[in-house]
């Protein structure tokens, strides 16, 4: 092709040069400019020549292509400039990008070690490199148990990362096919550092090092038509995918014949015009509740494939596309109260996922909490709670794509009318005015934070081992358990008697009498809860609005606490809820710091917070000994009860 | 004004007046493309193209223009067509065709957000339309001087 072009220059300018002549613009001068004009050529060809010339080969082979009728998003552009550009500032956009300069963003240089073996970070020229034991010989030997002890050192490229927002994972080729290891590390962009991958999940410490594969997992959502392709002989995999990342057809469908159609500009008009749009394209908006939800559904619930081993080949390509029913391809799962926390097809017990009440707590999994509310369960026609209720995926806040016409309490009350003061009972302005506050509160984890539930519930107090922590004691952190139920009694019992006594019922005789009932329940959640209830207590003591409504600094007795839990990412969260008060701003602990190096930060923390404890408040929100340091003798009595069953959020 | 002036006159009148008509046609056919949204113009893996041939249509509607104030100028100053008039012609002339053709052929042979080789006509193009703008302008300069 490179031959061609430069024929094609050549016999033009020797045309041009030649009619120059014939121009009669002639002579010496003339002949000085031919040379002047060749001259220039030459120096822009010198310039242009690739070093080396050789071409160069692509390091990804999982690559994007526009497939049977796929299109990829470059074909939506010229009609839908504006929702394209919605989208392309969006994190589902850049979820999954190659690898380049303009898409790593860690600094990639040094060496990190992860137990007891070190990683290089190389930079070569634009590439990015690692040096990190075998992948293909380590995942071996780790499905095994075995130690990663002679496995030697080799250098590969990085090729792919995942995440923009938060973490930013980052992919190397195996040697099998066109899989994908994940290096052992995310980058966190918060605290702009290497984290190892099991460190930035809820997960036991000593669970054994697990290595990821991009094409086993990964790629079902995290991509257009991700097809595994496994080839079960060989462990290798030979994947497709139309587009990196959640793009344009993996909401709307298969563009080809919609582009097709639309090439017509009489065609596009009429579509325009028609309140029906085109029906060979998927628009969620002109979707059912539950049909247009579960789109979103289709990567944010927790599932599994009705058909393992047809997933493992074509993914979902041929049994979802954006508008069917989800059920036809994976069963969402599900967990009602009490039942047995054992799915065969889960490789982690229900119990992680779900509190005991059936609402799910991992986030990012929303449609599971939206199908169990009652304003989807019983809502009817457009008041029928759907995901785009509140979100905007086109033209939506970048953080959680909630649209302009979710700000407030305006998307509930575009139902709820008329829900003032004497049904929040708090005032008009306040955060306990926010419907969210109550109805969604902060319970479901992932990415080192808490994100607000999706399943809409009313607020119960309850001391139930695996149930999520209450709404109000989200705010009122220095409150006891039977202070909410006493309140919550009292409310119910005057707006709606029959019903109040029927849901909410004061609490069983033997809860009303455990001491526990005495205490802060923020301090029961963090000391004696699961790992996922310590790490969302650890997360809700940092939030503002509970500081404002509960006061500010008690807090820190319990986070100090929470600094030595066994789960990491309970001590990260607690340490950074701990910057949020006063004299810690700029503490510093490293989660990750040897148990040693962490006791000693913990033990000065004690004595910062001892120090500082607050004079104003009449009585101690927390049991002090006489020296003001949180009574020790309530500490070891809350976390012998500590639910120490494993609990394992990969998210 | 001699025989080998007019000649100028009229060879650039028509030359620019054709320049005119071709790179409007060429403006229209890229409007087509658009209405009819076709990819390998209007996708975004071909914004290059896109460009490219957008800086074909309106360089080459603007040299045609030139040439046509090149005709008037010959005309205004009414100076013999000296060696320097003629070489601003052959520079004129040359330049309105290579500056297109070489935009143009950049944009047929893009390739992601680079232009194909055919680009490197353009700053050989845009050395002749500069020495061919100076030495117009010189030449009436010379003569208001006169």
């Amino acid at each position: 092709m490179i031959t061609l072009q430069l024929l094609l220059c050549a016999g033009i300018l020797s045309l041009a040069m030649g009619a120059f002549w014939r121009l009669g613009a002639g002579g010496g001068r003339a002949l000085g400019l031919v040379l002047v004009s060749a001259a220039l050529f030459g120096t822009g060809l010198a310039l242009m020549a690739p070093p080396g010339a050789a071409e160069r080969t692509p390091l990804l082979e999982v690559r994007a292509r526009a497939t049977g009728d796929y299109v990829t998003s470059d074909a939506c552009r010229s009609c839908h400039p504006a929702e394209y550009d919605s989208w392309h500032t969006s994190y589902h956009r850049s979820m999954t990008e190659v690898a380049s300069t303009a898409t790593v963003r860690a600094p990639w240089t040094g060496e990190l070690e992860l137990d007891g073996r070190s990683y290089g970070l190389l930079r070569r020229g634009e590439e990015y490199w690692a040096r990190l034991p075998d992948p293909d010989l380590a995942a071996a030997l780790a499905r095994q148990g075995k130690s990663l002890d002679g496995v030697a050192s080799v250098e590969r490229p990085i090729v792919m990362t995942t995440g923009s927002h938060h973490y930013q994972a980052y992919w190397l080729p195996g040697a099998r096919g066109n899989e994908l290891w994940q290096l052992p590390f995310v980058y966190h962009f918060e605290s702009q550092r290497f984290i190892p991958r099991h460190a930035a999940f809820l997960q036991p410490e000593a669970d054994p090092p697990h290595w990821a594969r991009w094409n086993s997992n990964c790629i079902q959502c995290h991509s257009v038509l991700g097809e595994p392709r496994h080839e079960l002989q060989t462990d290798a995999f030979d994947s497709r995918l139309v587009e990196l990342g959640i793009a344009c057809e993996a909401c709307h469908g298969p563009g080809g014949e919609h582009v097709a159609k639309q090439q017509n500009p009489l065609q596009r008009h009429r579509t325009r015009q028609s309140s029906a749009g085109d029906p060979s394209i998927e628009n969620p908006a002109r979707l059912g509740a539950e049909r247009g939800s579960e789109i979103c559904g289709q990567c944010h619930s927790y599932f599994v494939p009705n058909d393992a081993s047809q997933w493992w080949q074509s993914g979902f390509s041929d049994s979802y596309r954006p508008g069917d029913a989800l059920e036809r391809s994976r069963r969402v799962l599900h967990y009602e109260p009490h039942a047995a926390t054992y799915d065969p097809a889960l490789s982690t017990d229900l119990s992680s996922l779900f509190y005991s009440d059936g609402t799910i707590r991992v986030g990012g999994r929303e449609w599971n909490g939206l199908s169990r509310s009652a304003c989807f369960e019983r809502g009817q026609g457009a008041r029928q709670l759907r995901c785009t209720s509140c979100h905007q995926l086109h033209g939506g806040s970048r953080d959680d794509q909630l649209g302009p016409h979710a700000e407030g309490n305006a998307s509930c009350e575009s139902c709820h009318e008329g829900y003032g003061p004497r049904h929040t009972r708090h005032a008009p302005d306040s955060s306990g005015s926010q419907c969210v506050n109550c109805h969604m509160p902060f319970t479901t984890y992932a990415l080192f934070k808490g994100i607000r539930s999706h399943r809409i519930t009313r607020p119960v107090a309850e001391l139930e081992p695996g149930g999520p922590p209450n709404a109000c004691n989200a705010c009122h952190q220095d409150k006891a358990l039977a202070w909410t139920s006493q309140w919550l009694t009292e409310w119910r019992t005057a707006a709606e008697p029959a019903r109040a006594r029927r849901s909410s019922p004061p609490l069983p005789e033997p809860l009303a009498n455990d001491p526990r009932q005495r205490w802060p329940a923020a301090a029961i959640g963090l000391l004696s809860g699961d790992a996922a209830t310590r790490v969302i207590v650890a997360y809700q003591l940092g939030w503002a609005p509970a500081q404002a409504a509960s006061g500010s600094g008690w807090q820190a007795q319990l986070l100090i606490e929470a600094l030595a839990d066994p789960y990491a990412a309970v001590r990260f969260v607690a340490h950074r809820s701990l910057r949020s008060l006063p004299a810690f701003e700029s503490f510093e602990f490293d989660f990750l710091a040897p148990p040693l190096v962490r006791a000693e930060r913990q033990r000065q923390a004690r004595e910062t917070a001892t120090l500082l404890r607050s004079p104003s408040r009449q009585a101690p929100v927390l049991p002090l000994d006489s020296e003001g340091r949180l009574d020790r003798a309530f500490v070891d009595a809350l976390s012998r009860l500590r639910d120490d069953r494993p609990i394992r959020i990969a998210e | 004004m001699n025989a080998q002036a007019q000649n100028l006159v009229r060879r650039h009148l028509s030359f620019g007046w054709y320049a005119l008509f071709f790179f409007a046609l060429l403006g229209t056919g890229l409007e087509l493309l658009h209405a009819f949204k076709q990819g390998y113009y209007l996708d975004v893996g071909n914004e290059t193209r896109r460009l490219m041939w957008r800086l074909a249509h309106a360089h080459g509607a603007l040299l045609g223009l030139v040439n046509v104030a090149f005709a008037h100028t010959v005309q205004a100053v009414r100076e013999e067509a000296t060696p320097r008039l003629r070489l601003a012609s052959g520079c004129l002339i040359v330049a309105a065709v290579l500056l297109p053709v070489g935009f143009f052929l950049g944009g047929v042979f893009a390739t992601g957000g680079d232009p194909g080789l055919p680009i490197l006509l353009v700053p050989v193009a845009a050395f002749l339309l500069l020495t061919g703008l100076w030495l117009t302008a010189r030449s009436a300069a010379n003569q208001v001087r006169g």
